[in-house]
């Protein structure tokens, strides 16, 4: 496919390499020349230096050939005004990163199509469900949703109350009814990531990602590794952008918000908008602040613009006692660092988030999805089964599969079926795979 | 460094060598020259050497900016390393290597200087190999090898930029992969064509391919002693007179023309620049040897002007007449025209047409500045601005380009050449042409410079056709590990 990006910055490098490693041709319009130079050095595509918004840039990048043209600059008004421009040159599938989503289309009639956008990417609203799922269950730090909405992945740490505390995987899941209907995809023991065999042995500090449907998940935290506490409060750094959406959405599901921002003027415009929530003026850095409030049994959410900011902030409120600490971050390099830090419980990124949603639109062929499982080294990929392979039609448990990978699930006509050894892979099914780096060419062979 | 990925590409670039050595091969085997258990022998030592590069090397880092500059020249030293041997082995140098080194150098980097004195006692296949180093490194080695690359799961961007001329490296389209395999098709579509045409003329296959290789890739090899002159036919003439011109020009211009795209070609400001400058010159030394005593009729003035004149600007330095024997001015207008070289993306060498463009209106606009001291000029090509990190680099290039160039010049000097020989026979390497002046004049060659002022032209050679940075930096790299960060 010819692809045009609009917008070389976080999240259009990660796009377009992601595009090129899956041998599409693309072009990227970028507007810092300084940015030009790096993607010039780094990725295997065409690079503009010029505005995504000016029509000469846009011919210059040929869009009337694309096959899809992606929107992802920084600037909402550029991203939209573009496919607008792109949709009167070409018949691309155009794609537009909106963050503020409802001040441009807040209801019919104001539809994205109007301006000729095919899909939208409404980065705010994916970082404000993403704080949703995490403090509907807090126990559970990672969600990954895959085609269906009742499946996906979690992400838990096991406490020393769990049960099975030093005992091999087989004998904790073996003839459960609800482990029975879930999977264990991946372990990480400290820092290291292992695709697991029924022999493995779980300790206290392990993090599981387990794959099932999401009532069965729920069952399974609730019974395994539910620590019984309730969420008393929501307490929020960072009143702009997410901070403010975010507390808008607690404040009607009736919990107890507090938001802390350092502006002024931007704790008056809060205080306008918002009713039950307590907002303080000041900084999440400062002891003092955070001294003053009740943080146990909290929900805090680093989402000020500033990573640095946002890292040192949870670090912090773990230390006065808050329960979870969640915190943004756009640097998606440091993302998994951060992941490192044990006070933090989850970090997440818009940019990442984004990355997903885009990619999912752009796919053609069998690889459905490659997705990075958040801040450890495997990914998932979705596989859709539409030729004749060797493995077909055989019981998973007489085929045999390399090391770092396992199914996670199998998808068949509208049902879903997590894999025991008797299931077997049929045609047209999708399938999601989880693999280790290292085992990856591998498992693309085999499903090739 | 990244030694892995560096040697690895090595062994590729060794496997290219390797395999196009069969095409002489053949060639020897056809005409039975004798030369075929040289050429069989070099091919097994090169693919084995690569094959064991290529295959024992796993990369495991992405290339870095610096590392494409530092394989991309090694990529060049190793191909005349390996490329020299079919000589070696053969004895025609009387085993001298560094003068097997020397003419294959000149070969790659499409120069065209020769360190042998009579041409036409060379065996079929191994002058068939000598061309042939012509037409593999007039597009670039390391340009086919990119289209390989990706196969193998390397990227190629740091690749591509540090090959392919010009201040500005415009991709045909938006993979380097497909941009390579678009230039090579080009080129061997207008191979074909030229190949056909000249065996039309008269020639056969084999004179008609080598002919082709050294005028497509601005070379120079020619298989007789008198070069072009010794057909003495006024339609092969033009014939390579045409290529020649084409091969000067940017080959996104030609992919345009195959697009359609005919109004971009006329307007752009490079080929336009290009076109006046070849004009004007052909002018001015037509009408210079004309009105000397050289007893030329008007005919034969432009006939021979013209020739001599697209020769040396697009820098593949055949020759039709002996030009040691014309008067000063048009010698000096020659050499003048030595530093020039082809356009950007062409298979030319010297500074380039568009660095002399950006060069010049920059020193008008710095004298605009004088006058006006509070205005803001903008440098522009046409109706394009250009950049300021571009113009640096410009400026920077044409320094670099006539410190380097005095270098070799003091360095001949000193050996004890004389101020002609020494002055032309470096900007002849520097700018890949052949022939100079003097002792290395039309009908001359470079034979009798000793061993060590022929390594150094070696280097002239190779730092002018990768466009003197990469060499440097590689040699940078190289010679000071320790200041690697």
């Amino acid at each position: 496919m010819n692809i045009v990006i609009v917008g070389g910055g976080e999240l259009g490098s990660m796009v377009a390499d992601q595009l090129i490693r899956e041998n599409h041709s693309v072009t990227v319009i970028e507007k810092s020349e300084k940015q030009v130079k790096q993607l010039n050095d780094s990725i295997d595509a065409l690079i503009i230096n010029g505005d995504g918004n000016n029509i000469r840039f846009l011919k210059q990048a040929n869009v009337e050939r694309a096959d899809l043209f992606l929107a992802l600059s920084n600037n909402d008004n550029v991203n939209i005004i573009s496919c607008g421009l792109v949709k009167k040159l070409s018949n691309a599938t155009t794609i537009a990163k909106v963050e503020n989503y409802t001040h441009y289309f807040p209801s019919p009639p104001n539809l994205p199509e109007d301006f000729g956008i095919d899909k939208t990417v409404a980065t705010k609203q994916l970082s404000i469900n993403k704080l949703i799922d995490l403090i509907s269950e807090p126990d559970a730090m990672e969600h990954i949703h895959f085609i269906h909405e009742n499946v996906k992945v979690i992400g838990t740490m096991i406490n020393e109350q769990f049960s099975g505390n030093g005992m091999q995987i087989k004998d904790i899941t073996q003839g459960n009814d609800i482990w029975d209907k879930v999977r264990i995809v991946a372990i990480k023991k400290d820092n290291e990531v292992l695709i697991p065999r029924g022999d493995d042995i779980l300790q206290t500090g392990d993090k599981l990602y387990i794959i099932g449907k999401s009532d069965v998940l729920k069952d399974v935290i609730k019974s395994y590794f539910a620590s019984n506490v309730k969420i008393k409060s929501v307490i929020i750094v960072g009143g702009n952008r997410i901070g403010r959406e975010f507390a808008k959405a607690m404040e009607e599901a009736g919990r107890k918000v507090t938001i802390i921002e350092e502006d002024e003027k931007v704790c008056h415009r809060l205080a306008e908008e918002l009713d039950n929530v307590l907002i303080i003026n000041g900084s999440g850095l400062n002891q003092n602040v955070l001294s003053d409030l009740d943080m146990e049994n909290s929900f805090v959410a680093c989402v000020t613009g500033k990573d640095e900011h946002n890292i040192i902030s949870a670090v912090m409120a773990k230390k006065n006692h808050a329960y979870k600490a969640v915190c943004n971050i756009s640097n998606v390099a440091i993302s998994s660092i951060i992941n490192q830090v044990k006070d933090i419980d989850s970090v997440f990124s818009t940019e990442s988030l984004a990355f997903g949603e885009i990619i999912k639109y752009c796919r053609k062929g069998d690889v459905l999805s490659v997705t990075p499982l958040p801040y450890i080294n495997a990914e998932t990929i979705k596989i859709k089964i539409s030729k004749k392979i060797a493995l077909l039609d055989k019981p998973l448990s007489k085929v045999k599969f390399p090391s770092g990978m396992i199914i996670g699930a199998i998808f068949r006509n509208d049902e879903v079926i997590i894999p025991r050894g008797e299931n077997k892979i049929m045609l047209n099914d999708i399938i999601i795979v989880f693999v280790l780096p290292q085992s990856k060419k591998l498992v693309e062979k085999m499903f090739a | 460094m990244n030694w892995k990925a560096i040697l690895k590409i090595q062994g590729i670039i060794l496997i290219i060598i390797a395999v196009s050595m069969c095409l002489p091969l053949a060639f020897s085997l056809y005409y039975a020259s004798g030369d075929a258990l040289d050429l069989l022998l070099s091919i097994g030592i090169t693919l084995v050497v690569g094959l064991i590069l290529a295959i024992s090397f796993k990369p495991d880092k992405p290339l870095r900016t610096r590392e494409g500059f530092v394989i991309v020249s090694m990529g060049w030293i190793s191909a005349a390393i390996f490329g020299a041997l079919p000589f070696f082995f053969n004895g025609v140098f009387d085993g001298n290597f560094i003068d097997c080194v020397f003419e294959t150098m000149s070969g790659f980097t499409t120069t065209g200087a020769t360190v042998l004195t009579n041409i036409e006692i060379l065996p079929k296949g191994l002058l068939f190999w000598r061309s042939l180093t012509h037409w593999l490194g007039g597009m670039g080695i390391i340009l086919l090898a990119i289209i390989i690359l990706p196969v193998l799961g390397l990227s190629s961007t740091q690749l591509f930029r540090a090959e392919v001329p010009g201040p500005t490296k415009d991709k045909i389209s938006p993979k380097v992969k497909n941009t390579a395999m678009i230039l090579w098709l080009i080129y061997l579509g207008l191979t074909v064509m030229e190949t056909v045409m000249l065996m039309f003329g008269g020639m056969d296959l084999f004179t008609a391919l080598c002919h082709t290789f050294g005028t497509l890739a601005t070379g120079g090899f020619s298989t007789l002693n008198a070069s072009i002159a010794g057909f003495n036919s006024l339609y092969i003439e033009m014939v390579i007179l045409v290529f020649m011109f084409l091969a000067g020009t940017n080959f996104a211009l030609h992919f345009f023309v195959i697009q359609g795209r005919l109004g971009e070609v006329i307007k752009n400001r490079e080929w336009q620049f290009y076109v006046s400058m070849v004009v004007i010159t052909i002018m001015l030394v037509s009408l210079s040897i004309f009105k000397s005593d050289l007893g030329y009729n008007f005919g034969t003035s432009l006939r021979y002007a013209s020739f001599q004149v697209v020769s040396i600007i697009t820098t593949t330095g055949y020759v039709t007449t002996n030009f040691e024997l014309w008067p000063a001015f048009t010698k000096i207008v020659l050499v003048l025209l030595m530093f020039v070289g082809g356009c950007a993306g062409s298979t030319g060498g010297g500074m380039k047409q568009i660095r002399i463009m950006i060069g010049g209106k920059f020193v008008a606009k710095e004298i605009r500045k004088i006058t006006y001291p509070n205005a803001l000029f903008s440098l522009k090509i046409g109706k394009e601005h250009v950049k300021e990190h571009v113009m640096k680099n410009v400026i920077a290039f044409i320094i670099l380009f006539i410190g380097l160039f005095a270098i070799i010049n003091l360095f001949l000097t000193f050996r004890g050449y004389d101020m002609v020989t020494s002055f032309s026979a470096s900007i002849a390497t520097l700018s890949n042409i052949g022939p100079g002046l003097a002792r290395v004049g039309a009908i001359e060659n470079y034979a009798f410079f000793d061993n060590i002022s022929k390594v150094v032209l070696t280097f002239s050679m190779l730092l002018g056709r990768l466009e003197l940075y990469s060499v440097i930096i590689m040699v940078y790299y190289l010679f000071n590990p320790k200041k690697i960060h």
